[in-house]
């Protein structure tokens, strides 16, 4: 029962060599469990991308990582925040995949400091509200109405929670309260 | 803490809600001071107010000296003095409250700023407290006057140690999991007691199922109560708390359920003295989260990361979907913000962060039910001396507490941890200075250290003994003990977890009908299973039965070209799966002229069954259509009586009994023998009344198939007629036929035969007499094996059953026999077919020989017929 404890080792998150998974099931069956203390990516459905070590998880997919980072790309770049332990309720995730540093560091992509990610992600998010919303003005004169419903829960793609149109709404709010 | 703020220069951005009390508090106090929101936001906040509140808002009762502004013109409004309406809570800072007329709750409800609270104070505070999740709460909260510094700085904070605490004590009502108060003197207390927005508000723990979860316990707490900070220690209350601690035996869960908290005690025993914050000089918040092994050494201090105004910042934008949460400091950390900004408050003794097991969250999907009871509370680390503590000059340490259970069985470390309640490394640290002094250890498990099989109940039993005895941390002062701090603990769920996590997953799989829960992969596995089963004509089973024969040995695909032509605007409608051809004229049969279909006639189309028995050709398919629906129905009940249980089979039997004899009825209908003769011959005619009679003789009962054969016997010159590459596997069904002959006797088998011999009976509409029909059959391979079959059962029955014959019937079975010697004597060696069994030839012939021909004519049929000497 303690065998995850008496190992003695100390497999998680990237250190040793993987724990043998311990899970009783069927067999050919993927699980969650399988993945427990190893450090992986989880991407949400608002587009976010978080990386942590499994901790814990319960039958709705809910998951506790810990250690986690909020990694935002923009472009080949990439700028870290750090989330601590979290919880990620299931039905947010999109993809759970196991995630390597060093593949990461081979991929041409580069660290840079949060603050330029940041300034860098608005700036791209309001490139593309410009272009949406040219594309939408476009449309509009030829008739056509793009519908663009921010609000509605579908799966929002990658980076795209910067609709144009909750881009606005809040910057209202945002500019309103400061 | 400059350079921190400077750094990322997201402080003044960030909305008004997530913004450190006390710093709003300063802000707003400043503004105040310049008359700013008076003049600038006066008249319109208060309008919006009044139109928000509706009827709960009552601003006489909210103070003495308040005014009705609503009441007089609204010019007036402009001019109302803040300070005049709220003149008693004017002091901003809570120390200078020394006014003890005032109760706790007059301060907590004022505190709002005029919102008369309905029943309790939650509906204010849903309004005043609850975060700005949708750009509302803002105007409200800057319409209030805003000197309430003192007093919002506790409760506004949405993560204020004091609710969390909250928080918390409304949680373990409701837990089994005592929490006592420890013992040592402490040098200040603090009981902060507002009413709890938890109860009302869905805020960052919503995910835990918010106010569905706590809300009754939160309407339930008794009245509000202020910060009470006695300078002077107050020995008899430590005696009280000791005396409560002892007669509440921390371990023994069931004793803990008492409907009264430790507050409630408290304020019975205690008149509420009021006392100063202490101003927030020692405790710099050293946030350490739990060490991930990718993070990035950090040279700076050690919240730099937190030092996040990037989560408030990004909110409004990143936030997509769902109403933008605070960040997710409350799980993960406490917003440092807060912390920097806050005085540090020593928790009040007793306040032991013991998240016991929490409900499941409400707003969860459900499944179809747990297996049993979650996994009872456990904990992680079995109690281990010596621990090793922690060093002071490095400040708390995520490993430093001990690791707490919550949210339904999972461990959580002391940093941070999940469920709200959790008390931060540096509140930890606090404490335990404050308690300990600083050489104190707290405990700690040896990471890597193998752990002890303990029973359950000794562990629970040891758990709250860590927990609760905070003794047991002075025990274990071993300095020596350094510990690795990049060692993550891993394996914080147990097995047993593991197990429940996926039972209850599988117990939401499983079903007691497959065949309609999981109806693809039941059939896909019965078809293959049956497939493996079956290789070759012999074994005939179910998956026969569910493909037929020409589509399984039909490997080329028919493609027809898609014409498109030149210029048209259409294309050429193909017949496909979901636009089939239209074969059959259904309307021109459909309603006879005058006949109307029965009343109680449900189906679409009605036969009738005159224009049938003319052998009308299209009532005839439709004839055909309706048995092909019922075998169809028939196929599809039978799978679903094997995918139930053994139990349940009984009744599914009795209906399958009845479906099949519908069938039976269905296939042979008419009135006199002759009609129904020829309906079947019509039927046989038809390709597709062939295919069907193949699919049914196998599931057809013994006697109807006896019957059936009968009636092939009788629509043999039908069949004959039948070219053989459109018999098209018909002749599959003599398995059956076989099958039925198996122990019939020979009686039958000449009742069966003699319409053959007898040309009276040959009813159907075909050239051949009895003798000339038998010519034709010994070349026709359907035929020939047909008659096969029955000879070569009378070959076996003919030594026991020959003598028991009647002389009529030896007449016409040798009559018939002799028939088919002839035929085959006449019929060229080439034309004669090949009856593809081994053992049917040399039946056949062997039983020719019984009867007195001349052996070498016999010798000659056995040639033709193809037995091998």
């Amino acid at each position: 029962m303690f065998a995850m404890w008496n190992g003695g080792q100390n497999n998680g998150g990237m250190r040793g060599p993987p724990r043998p998974p311990n899970v009783n099931l069927p067999s050919g069956t993927a699980h969650l469990l399988y993945e427990l203390d190893k450090v992986l990516l989880f991407w949400l459905r608002d587009g976010r991308t978080f990386i942590g070590v499994l901790k814990s998880l319960d039958q709705f997919g809910n998951v506790v990582v810990s250690g986690t980072i909020e990694r935002i790309y923009v472009g080949a770049e990439f700028g870290d925040i750090e989330r601590g332990i979290c919880i990620l309720r299931g039905e947010n995730l999109v993809l759970v995949g196991e995630w390597d540093g060093e593949k990461e560091q081979q991929s041409g992509t580069q660290r840079r400091d949060i603050q330029y990610i940041l300034a860098r992600q608005m700036e791209e998010e309001e490139k593309k509200a410009k272009v949406k919303e040219g594309l939408q003005k476009a449309m509009r004169e030829r008739g056509l109405n793009i519908r663009d419903d921010p609000e509605d829960d579908l799966f929002v793609n990658g980076g795209g929670p910067f609709h144009a149109g909750i881009l606005g709404i809040r910057r209202e709010l945002w500019d309103h309260q400061t | 803490m400059q350079q921190d703020e400077s750094f990322f220069g997201f402080e003044t951005r960030l909305p008004r809600d997530m913004e450190p009390p006390s710093a709003r508090a300063s802000t707003e106090t400043l503004r105040e001071q310049q008359g700013l929101l008076g003049d600038a936001f006066g008249e319109l906040r208060l309008d919006e107010l009044e139109r928000r509140s509706g009827s709960s808002y009552n601003p006489r009762s909210s103070g003495a000296s308040v005014r009705d502004p609503w009441a007089s013109a609204s010019s007036e409004l402009n001019s109302i003095d803040n300070r005049e309406i709220f003149s008693d809570l004017h002091n901003p800072q809570p120390q200078q409250q020394s006014s003890s007329s005032y109760g706790v709750r007059d301060l907590g409800v004022r505190s709002i700023g005029g919102l008369e609270p309905v029943s309790s104070s939650s509906h204010a505070w849903q309004t005043a407290t609850s975060p700005n999740f949708f750009g509302e709460k803002g105007d409200v909260e800057d319409g209030i006057p805003v000197d309430l510094s003192g007093l919002m700085d506790d409760t506004d904070s949405f993560n204020s140690v004091h609710n969390r605490q909250e928080f918390f004590n409304e949680f373990t009502k409701q837990t089994y999991l005592p929490y006592t108060p420890r013992e040592e003197p402490m040098s200040m207390e603090t009981t902060s007691k507002e009413s709890s927005p938890w109860g009302s508000t869905a805020g960052p723990f919503s995910a835990f199922g918010g106010s569905g979860t706590w809300s009754t316990a939160a309407a339930d707490e008794p009245p509000t109560r202020q910060v009470s900070i006695d300078q002077k220690p107050e020995n008899s209350r430590e005696d009280i708390l000791s005396t409560i601690s002892r007669q509440v035996p921390s371990v023994v869960p069931n004793v803990v359920r008492t409907p009264m908290t430790l507050e409630e005690l408290e304020r019975e025993f205690m008149p509420a003295p009021v006392q100063p914050v202490v101003p927030s000089t020692q405790q710099t918040p050293h946030h350490d989260g739990v060490r991930s092994p990718f993070r990035q050494p950090t040279n700076g201090p050690a919240f730099h990361h937190f030092q996040s105004p990037v989560p408030q910042s990004m909110s409004p934008d990143r936030r997509g979907v769902p109403p933008p949460l605070p960040p997710p400091s409350p799980f993960g950390m406490m917003d440092p913000n807060n912390f920097r900004h806050q005085s540090p408050r020593p928790l009040p003794p007793g306040f032991i962060p013991i998240p016991g097991r929490m409900p499941l969250p409400g707003g969860m999907p459900g499944g179809r039910g747990f297996p049993g009871p979650p996994p009872p509370m456990r904990f992680p680390y079995p109690q281990q001396p010596p621990l090793r503590g922690f060093d002071p000059t490095r400040g708390p340490h995520p490993g430093q507490f001990m690791p707490i259970r919550a949210f339904n069985g999972m461990p959580i470390r002391g940093v941070g941890g999940l469920g709200g309640p959790m008390i931060p490394p540096q509140m930890l640290h606090h404490m335990q200075q404050q308690q300990m002094g600083p050489g104190f250890r707290g405990p700690r498990p040896l990471y890597g250290q193998p752990l002890r099989m303990l029973p359950p109940q000794q562990q629970r039993h040891m758990m709250s003994q860590v927990f609760v005895n905070q003794r047991y941390m002075h025990d274990n002062n071993n300095n020596d003990a350094d510990y690795d701090d990049d060692q993550e603990v891993a394996g914080w769920m147990t097995e047993r977890e593991k197990d429940w996590v996926i039972k209850v997953q599988q117990s939401q799989v499983r079903t007691d009908n497959p065949y309609m829960d999981d109806y693809y992969y039941y059939v896909r596995s019965l078809k293959k299973a049956t497939k493996d089963a079956s290789k070759g004509l012999d074994n005939f089973t179910e998956q026969d039965f569910i493909l037929p024969a020409r589509m399984a040995s039909d490997q080329k695909e028919e493609r027809f070209p898609a014409n498109n032509f030149e210029g048209s605007l259409g294309k050429v409608c193909i017949s496909s799966v979901f636009n089939p051809r239209k074969t059959v004229d259904v309307d021109a049969v459909n309603i006879a002229k005058n006949r109307a279909p029965p009343s109680n006639q449900k189906r679409r189309w009605f036969v009738d069954p005159l224009q049938k028995e003319k052998g009308h050709p299209k009532a005839l398919l439709l004839g055909i259509e309706d048995l092909y629906k019922l075998v169809l129905e028939l196929q599809d009940f039978s799978r679903e009586v094997a995918a139930l249980p053994e139990g349940q089979r009984e009744q599914g039997i009795e209906t399958r009994r009845n479906i099949i004899n519908l069938i039976f009825d269905r296939l042979i209908q008419g009135t006199t023998p002759d009609v129904r003769i020829r309906s079947f011959c019509d039927t046989v005619k038809i390709r597709k009344g062939r295919e069907l009679l193949r699919r049914v003789l196998p599931i057809l009962f013994k006697e109807q198939l006896i019957i059936l054969t009968g009636y092939c016997v009788r629509a043999l010159p039908v069949l004959m007629d039948v070219p053989s590459d459109k018999l098209e596997g018909f002749d599959r069904c003599l398995v059956s036929v076989e099958g039925s002959l198996r122990d019939l006797p020979l009686k039958r088998l000449v009742e069966m035969l003699s319409p053959l011999i007898d040309t009276q009976h040959n009813l159907v509409n075909t050239a051949y007499t009895g003798q000339t029909l038998l010519s034709q059959a010994v070349k026709n391979q359907f035929a020939l094996h047909f008659l096969s079959i029955f000879l070569a059962r009378a070959e076996d029955c003919y030594d026991a059953e020959w003598s028991a014959l009647s002389d009529a019937e030896r007449e016409k079975w040798t009559l018939l026999v002799t028939y088919l010697f002839i035929s085959l004597t006449k019929a060229q060696a080439a034309d004669v077919a090949c009856c593809p069994s081994e053992a049917l030839r040399e039946a056949v012939s062997q039983h020719i020989a019984r009867f007195p021909f001349s052996p070498d004519a016999v010798a000659a049929c056995r040639a033709k017929l193809g037995v091998k000497e």
